[in-house]
């Protein structure tokens, strides 16, 4: 079967293959025979390539957590039939939250036309304030977060009137 | 003293709730619902949840604690770091309720929390500090002393401290804009919006010295830290003692800094901050009138258990220690684990303890308030947990702190623990060529390197493995390979 990861914005097509002792990945064209064994709590004995890992798992949602080599990963599982529909879809006409955090500011309604590089809400965040400002001149069509709300990253933050097809 | 409540959360209520342990002495958290499962919450011997719009409120809220402290009987208040550790009123409540506060008397906190009071205290008992101008009402007058003072300058809020509130400006064209930010945040952030500016030392050190002092007139000194490497002046990793001080700068800075703690009166245990200039020259920067973040570095190389030593001195008991006492022996440092992405800007991260598996080994010591499945939310600061190394020197201790980084396993929220291994491992972090703007200078070779080649295909590996249905439903013509080999 067919899987799609994405590690830090990476996306990697793996196959993966039975066989009679574990299974074999198939990456680009490279076949590399591995296997996990699960020895509890979380930890696994992974082998890959014939070299033996100790490793440290845990899935959450589409999010494979994963300590190997030293050093934690996150991995997402990406769901083939999403990534097609957002591909698809058009130029965003939202801001989206940067990071994590608080609305400290709000400056505009819905409905206020705003110009490019002005300020739309300023959020906190680290001790540290970010103005969110207009990508482009338009009119504000929806304030999502109130003043004081709490957002996680990629939370969207305002939203502007679709552009005008010229 | 018989019973101590706690009014922090997370890895520093933990500590304390360690010393009140080996001293036999009860303890009370208070917490808000979002810490209910917490790990401070199960250790203490009570707890008692305080309602509150928010999470941080709930240890803001000063009547609500000291009613808890009430209902629980408890006899003293330890504030920990952050919340009410440095407010002056906080402390008068606590004494006006007849309970004992575990630091400094509320005079003295007022005194040194007021960042401009302070300054003119230290230099009137002859003690260097920066170049600086302070906010005034006449506005223009102000701009124009300011001005005086030199570009680049630092913009710090009175009532800030521990980083809070600071901006670095370095042309006189942005100065008045970035007064108003500083002023209005400093409203926002501490209900005082008087700022000062000060010159900016360029490359400097940050150093510290431990103080301790009692009731009865005696301070010591539990030697110095070097803060250097830092974000945001938010400190990352800390060690003891400061690696490349000579001994005569060492003993002046110590000596400074007692004095300093005379000058003011001051009681229990705290750290006055200096500024330390390439050329030599140091200048005081603020007192923390409370225990530090740091503070274990001390604790691994001088051996004192400073929670302890802080309740000794709240009972009114003289030190135990003279300053022939103090011995520090070998390196320490100290990492600070944050829920961040290294990969993006060190932008905060959020989610829940999946997994945690702390380091350990001779010198190792892990810091933390966790627990598996509690989640990470930006209701608190990011700081996670802190590991601790002690060697016999600075190398040792670095390796150690290495190995316990690569060891740590801590799976759920995204942290920068791998960052902080790839800043120990640098030339210039062995070489011990610091500055506040460290992480800067280096930020390419410090740029944490993505998964690829062998690194890679073991990770992927172990992420369609770990679902054991993977391979299960194997399309044509994949399937009807069997054995096939490339």
């Amino acid at each position: 079967m067919r899987r799609i990861l994405r590690v830090a914005d990476q996306r990697h097509e793996v196959l993966v293959l039975p066989s009679r002792e574990g299974r074999r990945l198939l990456l680009g064209r490279d076949v590399h025979p591995a296997s996990l064994r699960a020895l509890g709590g979380g930890e696994y004995r992974l082998e890959v390539d014939g070299m033996a890992h100790r490793a440290w798992i845990a899935v959450r949602g589409d999010a494979i957590h994963v300590h190997v080599g030293g050093r934690s990963w996150t991995v997402e599982c990406v769901d083939e039939l999403a990534e097609t529909a957002a591909a698809s879809g058009g130029a965003s006409d939202t801001a989206e939250a940067p990071m994590p955090g608080t609305v400290v500011r709000v400056m505009v309604e819905t409905g206020h036309a705003v110009r490019r590089g002005q300020t739309l809400v300023v959020i906190e965040s680290m001790k540290m304030e970010t103005a969110i400002v207009a990508w482009r001149d338009g009119v504000v069509a929806a304030v999502h977060r109130p003043l004081g709300s709490t957002f996680d990253r990629r939370a969207p933050l305002v939203s502007l009137e679709p552009e005008p097809s010229s | 003293m018989k019973k101590v409540l706690i009014a922090n959360r997370g890895e520093i209520a933990v500590r304390i709730l360690r010393t009140l342990r080996t001293m036999g002495l009860e303890s009370v958290v208070v917490h808000h619902a979002a810490d209910a499962a917490s790990l401070a919450v199960r250790e203490a011997d009570e707890a008692r949840e305080i309602a509150a719009a928010t999470p941080v409120a709930a240890y803001l809220d000063v009547a609500a604690i000291l009613a808890a402290a009430r209902s629980s009987g408890a006899d003293a208040i330890h504030p920990g770091y952050g919340f009410l550790a440095e407010n002056a009123d906080f402390a008068e409540a606590v004494e006006r309720a007849g309970l004992t506060f575990v630091g400094p008397p509320p005079r003295v906190i007022r005194l040194l929390g007021d960042k401009i009071h302070a300054r003119e205290r230290v230099a009137r008992a002859g003690f260097p500090i920066t170049p600086s101008a302070t906010d005034s009402s006449d506005r223009t007058a102000f701009l124009r002393a300011a001005r005086e003072v030199g570009f680049p300058l630092l913009v710090k809020a009175a009532a800030g401290g521990g980083g809070r509130g600071m901006r670095i400006v370095r042309s006189p064209d942005a100065l008045e804009a970035e007064l108003e930010t500083a002023r209005r945040e400093a409203e926002r952030s501490f209900q005082d919006g008087r700022v000062y500016v000060e010159r900016y030392v360029e490359r400097p050190r940050h150093i510290e010295v431990q103080i301790l002092s009692d009731a009865h007139g005696n301070h010591l000194h539990l030697g110095e830290r070097e803060c250097s490497v830092q974000r945001r002046f938010q400190k990352i990793i800390e060690e003891a003692p400061a690696p490349v001080l000579t001994a005569a700068q060492r003993r002046r800075l110590c000596e400074a800094a007692v004095g300093i703690a005379r000058a003011v009166g001051y009681r229990n245990a705290g750290t006055v901050e200096f500024l330390f200039a390439p050329s030599g020259e140091f200048y005081f920067l603020e007192v923390n009138t409370r225990l530090q973040v740091e503070h274990p570095v001390t604790e691994m190389v001088t051996g004192i258990d400073l929670v302890a030593e802080q309740l000794r001195a709240a009972m009114g008991e003289p030190l135990s220690l003279r300053q022939e006492d103090v011995v520090a022996r070998g390196h320490a440092l100290e990492v600070r684990l944050c829920a961040e992405d290294p990969g993006s800007g060190h932008t905060p991260t959020t989610g829940e303890v999946a997994l945690l598996r702390a380091p350990g080994g001779p010198g190792v010591r892990f810091d933390g308030g966790l627990c598996e499945g509690q989640a990470v939310t930006t209701s608190f600061d990011s700081m996670l947990a802190k590991l601790i190394a002690h060697g016999a020197d600075r190398a040792q201790a670095i390796a150690r702190m290495r190995q316990a980084l690569r060891d740590l396993v801590l799976l759920g929220v995204a942290h920068n623990g791998a960052y902080l291994e790839r800043v120990l491992g640098h030339p210039a972090f062995a070489s011990a060529d610091l500055h506040t703007h460290f992480l800067e200078q280096h930020a390419a070779d410090l740029a944490l390197p993505g998964a690829a080649g062998p690194d890679l295909v073991t990770l992927l590996a172990a992420a369609v493995l770990v679902d054991p249905s993977a391979g299960a439903d194997v399309p044509e013509p994949y399937a009807s390979m069997g054995e096939w080999r490339n």
